[in-house]
């Protein structure tokens, strides 16, 4: 008995190969923040499994480097699978928010010519519709086939994307101009920050006006399309289900 | 033939290594035996969005294992065949045979799938 008790607690004395050595731990937090969820748990468990192995043939060190390397490798692969849309519209932000410092810099040489006004608050729009469809590059490029060639032959899934771009527009512009509404009123209605009595004041209101325009115009045109798409599904649905009656 | 069980040539690999490995099939495995038996050594990260590929198309199904220390805590995912996957294996096989029938490159002998 006593002979077993001790192989036993010599057994668990003795170091299994994990207990060895770990992967790094900021390698694996960099994995568990990037990797997709879903894939997340067996992924990095298969990196630990080769790591392992790695450990034992090669020593710690190199499985040390290994990982880095797998770690670097993985992560440039899932940024460029999963997340490319995310850091377009990182770079579509950050070009947006530098415009805005430029407008904001040069404002009070661009307050005196109204059409210049005009030509900025279209620039925010389209900023806007950007940092929107950055968001949904296929449902764009349909979007683009759509609108050059009404007929075009797309699939029901394809129509849906253009419809909810679509309408991911409408509702980020009309978000956009009911804030610009806002600002506008909140401007007017307080005397205590009479802002258009400052040439920066006057710039962002002709500013605000104009986008908020541009807005009301953009929605009507974009609800106008839906309309345009929503009835092509329609009518591709009830082809599909005359179709499907035929055969029955 | 549904657009499902067409499928790419790594794919078939993939398919073909699950039914080999049967029971132990899994990500780590899978990407061992690639590389043990055709030389292919394959990310991680490819492989398994192939696999996520196969699932979406319903080709193969996973079951979560119980997780141990050796993996950091974390389970495996086994990987099984469903009836879908190999149908679209048989049918790859045959597509291939098929074409191979009779067909001689670069004036060798005739290549017989």
């Amino acid at each position: 008995m006593e002979a077993l008790k001790s192989m036993a607690s010599q057994k668990l004395k003795k170091p299994s190969p994990i207990q060895k050595a770990q992967p790094p731990v900021f390698a694996l937090r960099v994995l568990e923040l990037i990797l997709p969820r879903e894939i997340k748990d067996q992924l990095i468990g298969d990196l630990y499994e080769e790591f392992a192995e790695e450990e034992s043939s090669a020593g710690a060190k190199n499985a040390s480097q290994w990982f880095w390397k797998q770690t670097v490798k993985e992560s440039a692969y899932w940024i460029l699978r999963e997340r490319t849309s995310a850091l377009a519209r990182t770079l579509v932000s950050v070009f947006y928010i530098c415009l805005l410092l430029v407008i904001l810099l040069m404002s009070e040489f661009v307050i005196q010519i109204e059409g210049e006004i005009v030509i900025l608050g279209l620039i925010l729009i389209l900023s806007l519709m950007f940092l929107v469809v950055s968001r949904n590059k296929d449902g764009l490029s349909d979007l683009l086939v759509f609108l050059v060639h009404r007929e075009a032959d797309m699939s029901r899934s394809r129509m849906l994307k253009v419809s909810n771009l679509l309408r991911s527009i409408r509702n980020t512009t009309s978000v956009f101009c009911s804030a610009f509404i806002i600002v506008l009123l909140a401007a007017f209605l307080n005397p205590i920050f009479s802002i258009w009595e400052f040439p920066i004041g006057q710039f962002l209101t002709g500013l605000s006006t104009l986008t908020s325009l541009h807005s009301a115009a953009f929605i009507a045109i974009l609800t106008l399309y839906e309309e345009k798409v929503q009835q092509k599904l329609n009518y591709r649905d009830s082809a599909y289900f005359e179709m499907e009656a035929e055969i029955v | 033939m549904t657009k499902e069980l067409r499928l790419g040539e790594f794919e078939l690999l993939v398919l073909l290594a699950i039914i080999r490995l049967g029971d132990e099939a899994y990500g780590a495995s899978v990407k061992r035996l690639l590389a043990k038996e055709i030389n292919r050594d394959v990310s991680i990260g490819s492989l398994y969005s192939t696999i996520d590929r196969l699932q979406s198309k319903e080709l193969i199904s996973s079951i979560e294992g119980e997780p141990t220390p050796i993996r950091g805590g974390r389970a495996k995912s086994f990987l099984k065949i469903t009836r879908k996957g190999e149908t679209a294996v048989r049918l790859s096989k045959s597509n291939l045979t098929t074409m191979w029938k009779g067909l001689s490159i670069n004036g060798g002998s005739e290549v017989n799938g």
